[in-house]
């Protein structure tokens, strides 16, 4: 694979998923409210 | 200010909530439009401006629906129009708040029929209907289906059968309420779909060349759909379709985020749960819908075929192109592969028509106090009215006049407006705090910026390029002295400009389109055509009924007459569609009159609640 298009593809790939598992164990952790 | 209510009806939980909000925005698009959108505006740089476009608009738009949907929610109210006309007292705002009921039934209308789709071709990859049919047979089968008129599958009227069976599912759904309907099947379906995708995306990443047929591996088309052209950052289009994208993607501009954020309560977080349904949304987008259609499709294909069939849209390489491919896996693989990927697009389809149907229940609720179940077969009754001439009439172009002027032009308009609501008249540092109220995390002060300035004018400029596009989307036109608009922009869709010579209602002769020799006239499925073959080669469908005027081999012009007859031409539905949908805006607005008389004659501090 081109290796312009694999660096593009796992950056945002990776950063999208990192952020969304973030964002789901802050969601499913209970709230300090 | 006003008298604080709880909502009457409100989200079982944190995680139910954020689901039913990615289920709205994860759509058919995701899986379908956007791996199109890259290949077709520069591929791996595309991601600058679609990403940039998440950062400047979708994130902005995501926080202020949230935002007015809760405050309008904790007002009591749960309809787009009566939650905007709780933040401005000026009484516009609730006939704005009209686009947020009349894009939902308009949308709902045909997503319905597109969703049915879905469901049937999961029948189908069960029952093994695409076994040893070849590529041209399964496309042919998608035409088939589209005629209502015959069937070639055994079941009668099959496409109005999945279509109300899709329906019921819907308003059964809609009316068992919100905990019980929505959330639960959110709960089930959502994980489902991220499953079904990540066994697709493996399939395609794993493809072999020389295997199952396969005559390119996987990653030649993720290859393909990341390689970066970065020449295409200098085209407006390029910048415009990403906008776009992200628009559509996060069902932005509809009134269904606000329905949804206005059963929270008051100091429910709306920044960690919008960001977190705007990722979600983006994961289902960026990591498994580029990786599904296009590298399974080039796998079988190559890239030159790819190209031609994307410049169909998704939907051709979805439905005419993929139960092919699947069939190539073997027998049990490819019941798999076809329940995987068609019940993920039910899956993602189902979840964004619940959305669309929800700001409708909760406006007969509001205005008129309708329960649910009532409001639910009343929504189903409308979506079949309207529904129906799209299914019948699906070739004569009424299906996509609906996707034009309400799921597409009505959109911006309303998001435009919202986001000038909100950064304007409510004014941003009001709204930042509304934002923020209960927030568990804060957004970065350079959003507050965004929020007042980038975010509407951005809406206006995309406004303001669908209203004037120039031809072939060739930005390189615009000047001083004029340019000549693309048919797809709305001045020139309203002039009917690529109409063509069969530009009135009724005729007595049909002329050609396309310039060439007449190379075939033949009867397919119980349809006459005439095919004129030239540049471009156009089928066009006559009765028996009509009187031929040109025999095989004749040279034909544009406009020259084809056949002779009692002829109803596609401008006549065209033009019905475009005043359904007009006489569907004031009828929403004269009850979003009635209604708010109600609701001042219901209430006692109807005064407080609404000024």
């Amino acid at each position: 694979m081109n290796t312009s298009a694999l660096i593009i593809m796992l950056s945002v790939q990776i950063t999208v998923t990192v952020i969304v598992v973030c964002l789901f164990i802050k969601i499913l952790k209970p709230s300090k409210k | 200010m006003t008298t604080i209510n709880q909502p009457k009806e409100a989200w079982g939980s944190r995680i139910g909530l954020v689901l039913a909000m990615a289920g709205n925005a994860v759509g058919l698009g995701n899986f379908l439009r956007f791996p199109i959108q890259a290949v077709q505006n520069g591929g791996g740089a595309f991601i600058l401006p679609y990403l940039l476009s998440f950062i400047l608009l979708g994130i902005p738009l995501l926080l202020v629906e949230w935002s007015i949907g809760r405050f309008g929610g904790v007002k009591g109210f749960n309809s787009p129009p009566y939650i905007l006309q709780s933040i401005d007292k000026r009484k516009i705002w609730k006939y704005i708040g009209v686009f947020g009921i009349f894009s939902n039934i308009a949308i709902a209308s045909y997503y319905c029929y597109i969703e049915s789709w879905t469901m049937s071709y999961v029948y189908h990859s069960i029952v093994g209907t695409f076994k040893g049919m070849s590529e041209t047979e399964v496309s042919l089968f998608f035409d088939n289906y589209l005629d209502v008129r015959y069937s070639t599958t055994g079941i009668p009227y099959e496409a109005i059968l999945f279509y109300i069976l899709c329906l019921g599912l819907n308003i059964w759904i809609l009316s068992r309420g919100l905990q019980k309907g929505i959330e639960k099947v959110a709960k089930i379906f959502m994980p489902l779909l991220i499953l079904f995708g990540l066994f697709l995306a493996f399939k395609a990443f794993t493809l072999k060349a020389g295997k199952d047929g396969a005559i390119f591996d996987g990653i030649v088309g993720l290859n393909f759909l990341w390689t970066p052209d970065y020449s295409s950052l200098t085209n407006p289009k390029v910048w415009l379709a990403a906008a776009g994208q992200i628009f559509f993607t996060l069902s932005l501009g509809m009134g269904c985020i606000q329905c949804y954020a206005s059963y929270l309560r008051k100091n429910d977080d709306i920044v960690v749960n919008s960001m977190t349904t705007g990722f979600t949304n983006e994961f289902c987008e960026i990591v498994i819908g580029s990786a599904i259609i296009i590298p399974i499709s080039i796998g079988y294909f190559g890239i030159d075929k790819v190209i031609e069939l994307a410049s169909f849209g998704g939907f051709g390489l979805g439905f005419r192109s993929l139960p092919f491919l699947f069939s190539q896996w073997g027998v049990v693989m490819s019941v798999l592969a076809g329940v995987a990927f068609f019940g993920l697009l039910f899956f993602s389809g189902i979840t964004s028509s619940l959305a669309m149907g929800s700001p409708i229940v909760a406006f007969l609720k509001d205005a008129f106090g309708w329960n649910r179940k009532k409001s639910s077969l009343a929504f189903g009754f409308i979506i079949l009215l309207f529904g129906l001439p799209t299914v019948l009439f699906f070739s004569q172009g009424v299906f996509d006049q609906y996707d034009y002027w309400a799921g597409t032009v009505a959109l911006v308009l309303f998001a435009m407006l919202e986001i000038i609501l909100f950064s304007w008249f409510l004014g941003v540092d009001k709204g930042w705090k509304l934002i923020h109220m209960g927030a568990d995390m804060q957004m970065p002060r350079f959003f507050k910026f965004v929020l007042k300035y980038i975010t509407p004018i951005l809406l206006i400029i995309i406004f303001l390029a669908s209203l004037l596009k120039p031809k072939n989307d060739d930005w390189s036109l615009l000047s001083f002295k004029g340019w000549e608009l693309d048919n797809s922009s709305i001045i020139a869709e309203l002039k009917h400009q690529g109409i063509g010579p069969n530009n009135k209602w009724f005729s007595d002769f049909f002329y050609a389109e396309n310039e060439g020799f007449v190379d075939s006239i033949y009867n397919y499925n119980h349809r006459n055509y005439i095919r004129v073959s030239g540049l471009s080669e156009k089928s066009y469908e006559y009765k028996a009924k009509h009187q031929l005027l040109v025999q095989m081999g004749d040279k034909v012009e544009i406009g020259e007459k084809l056949y002779s007859g009692s002829i109803i031409n596609n401008v006549f539905y065209i033009d019905m569609s475009r005043l359904s949908l007009v006489l569907l805006l004031i009828f929403i607005g004269i009850l979003v009159k009635i209604g708010y008389k109600n609701i001042k004659n219901n209430f006692e501090n109807s005064n407080n609640l609404l000024e």
